[in-house]
């Protein structure tokens, strides 16, 4: 127990300096940056609970961060300056009963968000996985409808809400909950729960014939996943300072399962990587210059990739990426216009061709569900060692 | 207007639009039999079907019907395409790697379309020409004359072609070599396998198939709402997925019961109760049925298999 509060503080001191440190030292596009990948990670991370340790589909990631984003959202634009008098004048600072009154709508969002996703998971999830995509996807529309069409949070246009509260969710609010999200989630799975959850993924019948109790299960991950996504949405709309109904589209709930493929299902540390890498990569991509290189990166490996998947012969092959390589080119360079009007469009057009080809290549993603460890890179470091100095 | 008129209205409305959610479903119904996947790239070929039909008529001037068969010619060859690039490297896979496939292959499609074709929706030009297009205009006409029943030429089209379709598909799958093999497959592929039948022509000619009937829904589509746009097939498409699953997937009498039932209960929605939730009732209809009958209007019990 000691040993765990020391480690606790020691984490919480060690972002505290790391925030201090950053915000000094970053320009303020790279703060940014560093945020969204924070975020990133905690979507990350929870849909990895959902998606790669049950096993189950979701498409509708971004539709409880939508839930958990503008229920915190309206908490606190509609009641925080009451909260915080009525705190005030119990005697508690100003500063603190912000604090307070923030951490407790970022409860409730979670909270809600959860009750979204048992709502949502009891009636799909005793269901084959298909159904539950189609569901999940549904789901996600049905918040942006409702969401578009509420004149109290802003409607269509946006809800731009937190003026009452300062801007105070910064870099080591962010990272804490992404420890929190990664710690809960690497217990969980070395738990008794975290064994039923993956003998569901493995084999939902034979899980079932062995008394685990797989309904119980799926609809407690996908709880689970669905209020760290509410987290995740309150950070958001507080670092921002502002939702709209188009940040939360099936496109917003797909890069996240990109994420999650691109680590491999079932891996924390590969969805944590993930994350950073198609956060950095999104960001890269804004820019013509790294469009360009991206789509010839791209096209390229593309074809060298999956040319055995289809069976094409070697010659082929060469030619086939010669050519479209040169065609690409002499395109890009002729349309430097028409790219930079287009850039959003080509640069989900990477990431989308970026989810087929990990799906043809390697569906197993990056790390395929293992993990990167101290333990296992010592371990990998002196087992080379000890080849090398073995007789040659 | 009478409040039957108005009734009227609706239903004629939701009828031709339930028509259009039928001939999508089929193709979702279809390809969900033989491979186990739902291909969300269903609803972006019908996209480019409309796509097809527009260029057809607003560049090289050429008939509507004849737009019509290269559109259906263009999708049919694209569906191949999809199936061979896509899917077929993955028949040994996990079911679920292919249905990420699906949704990349799906926004590829979608980002393609805007990248060259631009995000802003084209006015698709919706006159039905000739001799056909008088004819649809005196049917319509004499319609509204005898039984007040407010029909346009298009919606008239819509459904003939719609049911035309229908018994077309019912004789190919029920009394073609080609059919009896497709069903064969969707009861059991691997026996269907060993019994001689070419599992992976039959899949291919099923995508055509499915993709052919998505690109005449696409026309038709767009004859009814002329509006063309990379993201035309998006919602459609899961939404007639949606529908395929009310009527029970597998299954093509439920592919145009629950398409009809889905076209019926939107327009009933926005005519007495309100437009701006149309789009919600096809996500409470799934929600319903798979609480009340997992398997569908006309399905049988099903078991799991591993």
């Amino acid at each position: 127990m000691l040993k765990r509060l020391s480690t606790a503080i020691i984490i919480c001191i060690g972002l505290w300096l790391a925030d201090r440190l950053l915000s000094a030292t970053l320009n303020p596009y790279h703060l940014q940056i560093t945020i969204e990948i924070g975020i990133a990670i905690i979507l990350a991370v929870s849909l990895n609970l959902i998606n790669g340790f049950t096993g189950q589909f979701s498409l509708g990631h971004a539709g409880f961060m939508a839930v958990g984003g503008y229920c915190s959202a309206a908490l606190t634009f509609y009641y925080a300056p009451q909260w915080i008098e009525a705190l005030s004048n119990t005697g508690m600072g100003p500063a603190a009963a912000k604090q307070l009154v923030f951490f407790g709508a970022l409860a409730i969002s979670a909270l809600t968000a959860a009750i979204a996703g048992f709502l949502v998971g009891l009636p799909t999830l005793r269901l084959r996985g298909d159904y539950l995509a189609i569901a999940t996807l549904g789901f996600g529309e049905i918040i942006r409808l409702i969401i578009n069409n509420r004149p109290e949070v802003g409607g269509a246009s946006g809800f731009t809400p937190m003026v009452q509260i300062p801007q105070f969710v910064n870099l080591f609010w962010i990272y804490l909950f992404v420890i929190i999200t990664i710690m809960v989630s690497a217990n969980l799975l070395r738990s008794a729960h975290g064994r039923a959850l993956l003998s569901i993924r493995e084999d939902e019948v034979a899980a079932q014939v062995m008394g685990v109790p797989i309904t119980y299960y799926k609809v407690m991950a996908f709880a689970l996943g669905a209020a760290f996504a509410g987290i995740a949405g309150c950070l958001s709309g507080h670092y921002r300072l502002g939702l709209h109904p188009n940040d939360f589209d099936v496109i917003a709930s797909v890069m996240i399962v990109i994420m999650v493929v691109l680590g491999g299902m079932g891996s924390i540390t590969g969805c944590t990587v993930a994350a950073i890498l198609l956060t950095l990569l999104s960001y890269a991509l804004r820019s013509t210059l790294g469009l360009m290189v991206g789509s010839l990166v791209c096209a390229a490996a593309i074809l060298l990739l999956l040319a055995p998947a289809w069976r094409l012969p070697k010659n082929a092959k060469l030619s086939m990426v010669l050519a479209i390589l040169a065609a690409l080119a002499l395109g890009l360079v002729r349309s430097q216009v028409f790219l930079a009007e287009r850039v959003a469009e080509l640069r989900m057009l990477l990431f989308s061709g970026l989810l087929v080809m990990i799906m043809l290549t390697r569906p197993q993603g990056l790390l395929g569900g293992r993990e990167i460890s101290w333990a296992g890179i010592v371990k990998r470091f002196t087992l080379r060692r000890r080849q090398t100095d073995g007789p040659a | 207007m009478s409040e039957l008129e108005r009734f009227g209205l609706y239903f004629v409305q939701g009828l031709a639009w339930g028509s259009l959610y039928a001939l999508i479903a089929l193709g979702y119904t279809m390809v969900y039999g033989v491979l186990r996947l739902i291909n969300f790239a269903h609803g972006d070929v019908l996209m480019v079907g409309a796509y097809i039909a527009l260029f057809c008529i607003t560049l090289w001037h050429l008939p509507l019907l004849v737009a019509i068969v290269l559109a259906v010619a263009g999708c049919a060859l694209l569906g191949v395409l999809i199936e061979r690039g896509a899917y077929r490297p993955l028949r040994r896979q996990p079911r679920l790697t292919m249905l990420i496939t699906a949704i990349g292959v799906s926004l590829v499609i979608e980002n393609l379309a805007q990248l060259f074709f631009g995000a802003a929706p084209r006015h698709f030009p919706a006159q039905i020409g000739g001799r056909l297009g008088e004819g649809l205009e005196a049917a319509s006409h004499s319609l509204q004359q005898s039984s007040h029943i407010l029909i346009s030429p298009q919606q008239i089209f819509i459904l003939i072609t719609a049911a035309l379709l229908f018994i077309l598909l019912q004789l190919i799958v029920g009394r073609t070599r080609f059919g009896r093999a497709m069903r064969a497959i969707s009861f059991d592929r691997e026996t269907a396998a060993l019994m001689g039948i070419n599992t992976d022509r039959v899949i291919s000619l099923t995508f055509a198939l499915g993709s052919a009937l998505a690109a005449v829904a696409g026309v038709l589509a767009v004859l009814g709402w002329p509006k063309v746009w990379p993201m035309l097939g998006f919602v459609p498409g899961i939404k007639a997925f949606i529908a395929a699953v009310v009527g029970g997937i597998g299954n093509l009498t439920g592919a145009v019961l629950g398409g009809m039932i889905m076209g019926m209960a939107e327009y009933m929605v926005a005519g007495y109760i309100s437009s701006e939730y149309k789009d919600a009732i096809a996500f409470a209809l799934l929600i319903i049925i798979l609480i009340l009958r997992p398997t569908g209007l006309t399905g049988r019990g099903m078991i799991e298999r591993a």
